[in-house]
């Protein structure tokens, strides 16, 4: 009989612990829940890692309600192509996250509030004439970062232009992005493109193939090979060392430096014509702007604030003055997108 | 006898109810698209063409070496016992358990020459063959055993068996794991991304492209049409032969076991390990370091936990519904051939018609992993065992059995153990998914999403503790849904 029943026990062993498991995890995630939807609040649509716990839009979203007591609820948009078609299932007030690559896709897509009169922050210098033409359009820029090549100090001479990643030393060395999969690797392409031409360009990357250590789909993958030691330089934000500066306490990441200037990065936030919550949202984008959150972006996204002021002093590493590269250069070699991207695949990576 | 037989009437009626709608489940994707006039257009350039052939090229190389070391991993998992043998199994679904990215990382650092196609089926290889290692296991187990033991008492050579016995009667269990993995590398997307380079892609690879980064959905539509109607054609050329199986009963004979066979199952999970080990300690660290990730990961954990039940409940009660309907003819054909289009398209077609948010986000993001791993278990094991039980289904029928009692009495008692190992698989798959979640949800919801999130922001070495978690999480999830099978399928005692 107590052997039975033992055994009846131990057989129903598993059902028992899956069931408490799970009640466990529902009991949880509804405590968890409670109180989160809310018609009243403003829908900020963001990519993933912006909006990750670790990531600043919980800390800007909580210090807007203090400021205004009005609350944030953050959604991940996902990239670019999706985040456009997911707008249409899931209006939002405020959309956090498109590039000069995708801006255009963007303001195509659907109208948006024309905010430049009502942005009153005083933008950095460098900036300023690259991203006059989509604040018009509606887009207003939260952060920004020269687009660079990172290497470890000691391990490797870095390179001082685009030719010099031709050389020798660097034979296996580098670690590039798809640029049909990823932004930093569009930039690159376009980088390389509007230096030398369409022709020299893809002729430059036919020569730099045997340099390269990978060209992985997305910058994570890549900066992964890069940190695990398997290549000796990355394509990545001027602004990376700081990462391992701030949060490893590692010295040894440096950014190349350019002779000729850099390709760069702007990110955008704007609002969508369709916003329920417009007069909210518009403030929302001008707290972006405010000093202490930029300080924020700057600190938990690894990006440049573009408020003037707000970086000096803070990040003694970066060099003082970085060439930029102009933006319509760029939109005018997107036009060429799929003679680019074809001739990408032709080069046979 | 006129009461019996609208009965009866009424269970068949309710039987093509249910295959109607487990048909409109299964094709709910497309289904959605269509319905809400999303155009599509099939790009038909020469970049598709070259992509079509060098996905097929690579599918068919991935699944003959696949299925080749499977079977030499089966021989290894078979001079194992007990409780041994399932240890060993379980190490041999590690790869498949988390995130590839891991995996193609440690490749990369232990085989720099694994790039391109080379690279491509060598990855494939290594998460598939010791998945089809566990599973020829269980197919020689249950098929080769009387046979053999018969041969090795009649003193043939263990040439003369494979050649004339094993071969033979493997034929059909072969050919449909050359479908299996053939299908999932036709579909893969990480591994082409990462290691192809710009020449050996996939059109999987082409649809995130069209739909993630340029935005053309009409595109994104068209090409998941084309490589589901691939599929579907080729399953249909393939997939004609039925594969009869058996109640497992091994005894250890010489010509099925082999114990360095073993290596093959135990490789890939050693490079797995080897590169999940670097830096644990130094991401553990770390993590405990960042409070805002150690606050989230209660709700983290909460999230894989009921995205692995469900997604293993709604497989399930899926097979269960298909085991019921019993499909036949066409309708059995095309559930056999049907691969779920592109992930993105299947979480996006969930976003279309359920909008609601929170708590709906971990049923759908469940839901939408039923939907796309349910297609290749009907193919490679649920249709198979079906078949196997017709005879006696045909003679319960004879005897004048309803469906009914059919379903209660033969078939369910023989398709419960599977039906739940098969969801225990796809709870284990859900807990290392990131990408179709990353469509779903409207936040990081679980422990796989977070990994991503951590990769993404240059937290590669939390992200490596974290993956532990997924793994660890991922096999309680399976060994449970195994478990609860086992109680299930245990005949009542006298």
């Amino acid at each position: 009989m107590g052997e039975g029943v033992k055994r009846s026990a131990l057989r129903a062993l598993p059902i028992l612990v899956a069931l408490v498991a799970v009640v466990a995890a529902l009991v949880y995630l509804l405590n968890d829940l409670k109180g989160t939807s809310s018609e009243k609040k403003l829908r900020v649509v963001a990519y993933s890692s912006f909006i990750s716990s670790w990531g600043p839009g919980p800390e800007i979203g909580s210090r807007f309600k203090e400021k205004t007591g009005i609350e944030v609820e953050f959604q991940d948009g996902g990239d670019a192509g999706l985040l456009l078609k997911k707008l249409e299932l899931f209006p939002a007030d405020v959309v956090i996250g498109f590039d000069q690559a995708t801006v255009a896709d963007a303001a195509q897509a659907r109208p948006w509030k024309k905010l430049n009169e009502k942005v009153t922050a005083d933008i950095v210098g460098e900036l300023q004439p690259r991203v006059g033409r989509w604040m018009e359009e509606g887009f207003v820029p939260y952060d920004w970062a020269p687009m660079a090549f990172i290497y470890r100090e000691g391990e490797i001479e870095p390179p001082q232009s685009l030719d010099d990643l031709l050389d020798e030393r660097f034979r296996g060395a580098i670690a590039l992005q798809d640029p049909r999969m990823s932004t930093p690797g569009l930039q690159f392409l376009l980088w390389v493109v509007g230096e030398y031409g369409m022709d020299d360009g893809f002729k430059f990357l036919e020569r730099l193939k045997s340099n390269v250590h990978s060209v992985s789909e997305g910058w994570s993958a890549s900066y992964g090979l890069f940190t695990k030691r398997q290549a000796k330089m990355v394509f990545s934000y001027l602004t990376s060392p700081l990462y391992h500066i701030l949060e490893e306490n590692d010295r040894s990441y440096k950014a190349a430096i350019f002779r000729g200037g850099h390709v760069t990065q702007v990110e955008f936030v704007g609002v969508p014509e369709s916003c329920k919550q417009c007069e909210d949202a518009e403030k929302f984008v001008n707290f972006m702007l405010e000093p202490e959150i930029q300080a924020v972006i700057m600190r938990k996204n690894f990006m440049l604030p573009v408020v003037k002021g707000v970086a000096e002093g803070v990040f003694a590493e970066l060099p003082a003055s970085i060439g930029v590269m102009d933006f319509d250069k760029q939109a005018e070699l997107m036009k060429q997108k799929d003679e680019l991207f074809s001739r990408w695949q032709s080069l046979g990576w | 006898m006129v009461s019996q037989r609208r009965h009866s009437f009424q269970i068949e009626r309710s039987r093509v109810f249910l295959g109607t709608l487990s048909a409109l489940a299964l094709f709910f994707p497309f289904i959605v698209i269509i319905a809400n006039n999303l155009s599509f257009r099939i790009p038909l350039t020469s970049e598709v063409g070259w992509v079509i052939s060098v996905t097929a090229l690579q599918a068919a190389l991935s699944a003959i070496f696949s299925i080749a070391f499977g079977l030499i991993g089966a021989f290894g998992l078979l001079a194992l016992d007990g409780r041994l043998s399932r240890f060993a199994e379980g190490v041999a679904l590690l790869p498949n358990a988390g995130p590839v990215i891991l995996l193609l990382l440690s490749v990369m650092k232990l085989f720099p020459w694994a790039r391109g196609l080379t690279g491509i089926i060598f990855v494939h290889v290594l998460l598939n063959a010791g998945l089809l290692s566990v599973v020829f296991a269980e197919v020689i187990r249950t098929k080769l055993c009387g046979y053999a033991e018969l041969a090795w008492v009649e003193g043939a050579t263990a040439r003369q068996f494979f050649r004339r016995v094993a071969l033979p009667l493997l034929k059909p269990d072969l050919l449909l794991a050359f479908l299996f993995v053939f299908v999932l590398c036709f579909a893969s997307f990480s591994v082409p991304l990462a290691l192809g380079g710009s020449r050996a892609s996939t059109i999987e690879v082409l649809i995130y492209q069209k739909i993630r980064v340029s935005g053309e959905w009409t595109a994104a539509i068209g090409l998941a049409l084309l490589q589901t109607l691939t599929l579907i054609a080729f399953s249909f050329v393939l997939g004609r032969m039925r594969n009869e199986t058996a109640a497992p009963t091994f005894r250890r004979i010489p010509f099925l076991i082999w114990k360095p066979g073993l290596i093959v199952p135990l490789f890939a999970s050693l490079i797995l390990v080897i590169g999940l080990l670097e830096g644990v300690i130094a991401g553990a660290r770390r993590a405990f370091a960042l409070p805002p990730l150690m606050a989230q990961l209660p709700s983290l954990l909460a999230g894989s936990v009921l995205v692995g039940f469900l997604a293993g409940l709604f497989t399930v009660v899926f097979l269960l519904l298909i085991a019921y309907v019993r499909p036949q003819g066409l309708f059995r054909k095309i559930v056999t051939a049907y691969a779920a289009p592109s992930s993105v398209l299947v979480g996006f077609s969930l976003l279309i018609v359920w909008r609601d948010l929170g708590f709906a986000s971990y049923v759908k993001i469940a839901l939408a992993m039923t939907l796309v791993t349910v297609p290749s278990f009907l193919r490679f094991r649920w249709t198979a065992l079906l078949d196997s039980l017709e005879g006696q289904v045909t003679i319960a029928r004879t005897f004048g059995a309803g469906p009914g009692l059919v379903f209660r009495k033969i078939v369910l008692p023989q398709v419960i153990r599977p039906a739940f190992f098969l969801g225990g698989l796809c709870g284990l798959w859900a807990w290392g998914d990131f990408s179709l979640s990353g469509v779903v949800a409207e936040r990081t919801m679980t422990v796989a999403m977070a990994v991503n999130g951590l990769m993404e922001s240059y937290r590669l070495d939390i992200a490596t503790f974290l993956v532990w978690f997924v793994i660890l999480g991922g096999f309680v999830t399976l060994g449970l849904f195994v478990g609860v099978g086992n109680v299930l399928g245990q005949k009542p005692q006298a």
